[in-house]
């Protein structure tokens, strides 16, 4: 199985495992960095694949797992360095940085407020335009969990907007 | 031996009355007992209801076409199919299975050390004719498997099956 | 489409009842440049979604890609191992591995009429197939080395079978 081979199957598959993986470490290096690592793993694993039915699924479980480590060691790493130094406060990741000078922005800073399962769930129905059932095999959630944390998810959207309309036009 | 003659009868007596009595014996309801609660394993169970679901299938939403005809020939012929997989404690779990298996009942037909160095064992359970009731498969290496075919098995059918992958990797 | 039917759907939406092609026709309003004002709130939302559709791989990416990868040699086939796959399949299988239900550990004496096998069932003669497929094929896989193993040491396969045959 030829490189070639592997990166015909994978191409389609990198954006999405990209913006899947941004939607939680929140960071395009880092986001990266996951992707990359992923598309590694599938090669070293490559000759196993053909057992493997769902390609994007399996792939995806892989960037959201390598994404949460990736976020969990970096808080770790950011505690540590807060604590030698001293430092107050979460320091804006470049992400966020270029994020706040958009107007769509603040719609990405909410959804980052949203308990992580609802925002994953709401990412890949309202952004990669995923099927239930897709969400059900990337997620391994059931049906249920996935429908109930897309309607609290929009919910709180819902919520949010109307909260910062009110504040846009007390401004006014 | 007195306690799995036991044992034998009241699942033989108990779904006795059922459709699928046949299906219900297999090694691994023994071996499993004592294991349902634990974490280690994997299970898979495909019941007699779900291999007429299959039967009627339309394989060509499957791959290769002699492949897929070999598998639903052997599937027609199938009442039960049962998985074990542990990754932990394979070979202790391996050794385990194998003494458990009433060797009065279940005849060894191979034993091989295939090349990735794991331990397999073939048994099947029949009554001395062409048709196997039982087909079972041990595992040991870097994992732990137990495969059980239930059903009215015909081994040919199997190596036929054989044949075609061996086809099918040489093109 | 009119604001009647935009609100409609809005509600579908946030009722988490809306199909994929209202989502699409949502977003396709919204991306409009004359959206009506009482619906402004909900604009910046779905824009956004199609804005983060739109997020790629910064070009050097493939470049780096391909040069790890290259550098790495893929695994050799294994024995097929199952593992994988049934790891997935168990857990589409809407059971958790570890959530049993009852079946307090029988005291040998006073066995139960065995398994409930129902629990460890796939979704669908779908993935039944391929999971007897896959059985299938271990069991054929395993069968063809041993032949041709004895096949290279013949005279043991046949004491072997000799020894077991009553």
């Amino acid at each position: 199985m030829s490189l070639k081979e592997f990166n015909k199957q994978i191409l389609p598959l990198k954006q999405k495992l990209f913006r899947f993986s941004l939607s939680i470490v929140r960071d395009r290096t880092e986001a990266e960095d996951v992707v990359q690592e992923t598309c590694i793993k599938l090669w070293r694993q490559w000759s196993r694949i053909s057992e493997i039915d769902n390609l994007e699924a399996w792939s995806m479980r892989l960037a959201k797992n390598l994404s949460i480590d990736k976020l969990r060691s970096k808080h770790q790493r950011t505690d540590r360095i807060e604590q030698a130094y001293h430092l107050k406060g979460d320091s804006p990741t470049p992400y966020q940085v270029t994020a706040s000078n958009d107007t769509l922005g603040h719609i990405r800073q909410m959804m980052n407020q949203l308990p992580e399962k609802q925002r994953l769930v709401m990412h890949l129905r309202d952004i990669e335009e995923m099927s239930y059932q897709e969400i059900c095999d990337t997620l391994q959630l059931p049906i249920s969990q996935v429908k109930v944390n897309l309607f609290r998810a929009r919910k709180q959207m819902r919520t949010f907007l109307i909260k910062s309309e009110s504040y846009g036009s007390q401004r006014h | 031996m007195k306690y799995l003659k036991v044992l034998l009868l009241t699942m033989l007596l108990a779904p006795a009355f059922s459709a699928d009595a046949q299906s219900q014996i297999n090694a691994i309801d023994k071996y499993f007992q004592q294991y349902v609660e634990d974490e280690r394993f994997t299970v898979v169970y495909i019941s007699p209801k779900l291999f007429q679901m299959i039967g009627k299938l339309d394989i060509d939403k499957f791959d290769s076409d002699r492949e897929s005809q070999a598998i639903m020939e052997i599937a027609q012929d199938l009442q039960g199919l049962r998985i074990l997989v542990s990754e932990d404690d394979a070979m202790q779990l391996y050794q385990e299975a194998k003494a458990k298996i009433n060797t009065d009942e279940y005849e060894v037909l191979m034993t091989v050390r295939d090349r990735d160095g794991d331990n397999v064992e073939f048994l099947v359970r029949d009554d001395g004719g062409d048709i196997i009731h039982e087909l079972l498969l041990l595992v040991g290496g870097d994992e732990f498997v137990m495969l059980s075919f239930v059903g009215a098995l015909d081994l040919n059918k199997i190596s036929q099956l054989a044949k075609t992958i061996e086809d099918d990797e040489n093109k | 489409m009119d604001r009647k039917d935009i609100e409609i759907l809005l509600d579908r939406y946030f009722e988490g009842l809306s199909t994929l092609r209202e989502e699409a026709q949502l977003r396709d309003y919204f991306s409009r440049e004359n959206v009506d004002p009482e619906l402004a709130p909900y604009q910046n939302l779905f824009r956004h979604f199609q804005t983060a559709r739109k997020e790629r791989l910064s070009e050097e990416f493939d470049e780096r890609l391909m040069q790890q990868l290259s550098q790495i040699e893929p695994e050799r086939t294994r024995s097929r191992r199952l593992w994988p796959v049934l790891a997935r399949v168990a857990a589409v299988l809407l059971l958790a591995v570890g959530v049993w239900w009852f079946y307090p550990h029988p005291a040998p004496a006073t066995q139960q009429a065995g398994i409930d096998w129902s629990k460890y069932e796939p979704e669908s003669p779908e993935e039944a197939y391929r999971i007897t497929r896959m059985a299938l094929r271990k069991v054929s896989g395993e069968i063809k080395e041993g032949a041709s193993k004895a096949a290279r040491e013949m005279d043991k396969f046949q004491e072997v079978t000799r020894y077991f045959k009553n």
